[in-house]
């Protein structure tokens, strides 16, 4: 081995170290999409710090060891030198390798990567103020809207559930109530946004989450968090619709029955229930809209809303054929409901109040002919 | 009109969730809650009064650390029964003598009205049965093929004593 080996290796080194260095860059620029871009310009920015800093410290060892050990070192020394300096410049490329496959292969890649230091930022955070971090949140919603039905979007719900579950286990402590609405909604925006939707899956997901934050609310229930919790509640209550919505349009009718066990965990919920009952007829699901009207009656407290809001779909349920008008008359002879001039009108004020002109018009039609029928 | 209150304890929310639940729904006679984990099943059970409960055996734990504690433990004593917590449900029911007073339930229920809807066999739950007394309990075997009405004619069956009563 030679002085001319030495000096090869400090050239190829330098060459190498300006390459290793622009090489996060590279792949941020062609590979990595530009929400998962975006986020890097906010400094999430997985230990590529580190990482440049060791392949710094690499370089200058090489470069030293090479310049001092050739000025003193005799020629028996000269094959230790090399070797040390090969030893190092393959750490260099190790590193290299390392670094990639932790960012980019191991846990789904650079997303994931990201995420989770999204979710430590909020938890860290969390520890220190007793609040979630807003900016953080919304840096999670945003990789939730972008990222792909799947794997993606469920290491975003998963990020978020750990956050959730935190927040919920020092819910008797300090609680924001702001934060659990907002992260309410960033699940949502998740799965049933128009840009990445979720899958089917990530839709379930979601939705057994909230039913488990209505569990966890409603043991936790007392007179000064009525008021927190009933925005949580509603926040869910509508956020589990639009879902059902999103659902219907791509076709995972058969997560219905989880979308109606979580409203049925709401009082209330007869408008949310109507409004997908509708929307199920509108699309010919049936089975869903039957079981909608079936779910909007079968509750405890049964006021002048949820009948105002079963009677308008029945009004619907009425005009969509012979069968499904059949099916209505027999649901409001189950429920021993009688078609009253007085109980329609009252129906239709309400739908009127609230801008639904159809159900009005398909109340008052039914209004018309419902004692024929009889 | 009084509705015989249902509680369907089923995780396969995935395949039969949909075409299982519809059949009752459109019967009307019935209100069904689902549970699709024990922690939910275990909450529900506490806090709405029931006519009927249908119960899978093998089920997730869900969010409750009391479930999932108990899962672990069945995870590292014994693997094929880790995700029975169907039976420990039942145990929380019918055991009065359990040692975990936190998991207790008191749903006034006697074993006539609860019934194991589930793809074990018989033969494999009939020790844990004897040991709690529940020879009453109804049973019926869950798989690929059973029409959609399966759950509603299984309700109908538990239930059979009840509407006789509470409708007729």
């Amino acid at each position: 081995m030679d002085i001319g080996y030495l000096h090869l290796i400090v050239e190829v080194s330098v060459t190498v170290y300006v390459f290793l260095l622009g090489l996060p860059v590279l792949v941020n620029q062609i590979f990595l999409p530009e929400d998962l871009r975006r986020m890097s310009k906010r400094n999430y920015t997985g230990g590529t710090t580190w990482y440049m800093a060791l392949l710094t410290v690499l370089l200058l060892l090489i470069v030293l060891i090479v310049y001092f050990g050739t000025g003193h070192a005799s020629s028996t020394d000269l094959p230790m030198l090399g070797l040390v300096v090969t030893v190092l410049f393959l750490l260099m490329l190790s590193i290299t390798l390392w670094f990639l496959y932790q960012q980019l292969i191991r846990s789904q890649g650079y997303r994931a990567r990201i995420i989770e230091i999204i979710r430590k930022k909020i938890r860290k955070k969390y520890r220190q103020t007793g609040q979630l971090d807003r900016a953080y949140l919304a840096d999670l919603e945003h990789l939730g809207v972008y990222s792909k039905r799947g794997l993606e979007t469920q290491n975003v719900i998963k990020a978020l559930e750990d956050v959730l579950n935190q927040a919920l286990e020092n819910e008797h402590t300090s609680f924001d109530s702001m934060a659990l609405i907002q992260v309410i909604e960033t699940l949502y925006r998740s799965v049933a946004n128009t840009v990445e939707p979720g899958s089917r899956a990530n839709m379930v997901q979601v939705l057994t989450i909230y039913k488990s934050i209505l569990m966890e609310l409603g043991s936790h229930s007392s007179l000064d968090k009525e008021v927190i919790f009933g925005n949580a509640t509603r926040k869910i209550k509508d956020c589990t619709t639009k879902i059902a919505r999103t659902s219907l349009k791509l076709e995972y009718a058969d997560m219905m029955p989880l979308v109606l066990n979580v409203l049925t965990l709401i009082p209330g919920s007869s408008d949310k229930l109507f409004y997908i009952g509708i929307l199920a007829l509108e699309n010919n699901h049936y089975q869903i809209a039957t079981n909608v009207l079936a779910e909007i009656m079968d509750r405890d407290n049964i006021d002048d809303f949820t009948i105002n809001n079963y009677l308008g779909l029945i009004a619907h349920f009425y005009f969509a054929g012979p069968t499904a008008r059949h099916y209505a008359t027999g649901s409001l002879q189950n429920h021993g409901i009688d078609i009253s001039k007085e109980v329609v009108q009252k129906a239709a004020r309400h739908h009127y109040a609230l801008s639904d002109f159809v159900t009005v018009d398909r109340l008052e039609a039914m209004l018309a002919i419902y004692p024929a029928e009889v | 009109m009084n509705h015989l209150k249902v509680l369907w304890v089923e995780d396969n929310a995935d395949d039969d969730l949909y075409n299982l639940t519809s059949p009752v729904y459109i019967d009307g006679r019935f209100q069904l809650d689902i549970a699709i984990n024990a922690s939910e099943a275990y909450f529900y059970l506490n806090k709405r009064v029931y006519d009927v409960v249908i119960v899978d055996i093998r089920i997730p734990p869900g969010r409750d650390p009391i479930w999932r504690k108990k899962h672990e433990i069945l995870l590292e004593t014994d693997d094929v029964n880790s995700n029975r917590l169907g039976l420990e449900l039942l145990r929380c029911i019918f055991d009065n003598n359990q040692q975990q007073p936190t998991l207790r339930i008191d749903q006034n229920l006697s074993s006539r009205r609860y019934g194991v809807f589930t793809v074990e066999k018989r033969d494999e739950l009939e020790p844990f049965f004897r040991k709690f007394n529940l020879e009453d309990l109804k049973y019926r075997h869950k798989n690929a093929m059973m029409p959609h009405t399966a759950l509603l004619d299984f309700i109908e069956e538990v239930s059979e004593e009840l509407e006789s009563r509470v409708l007729g």
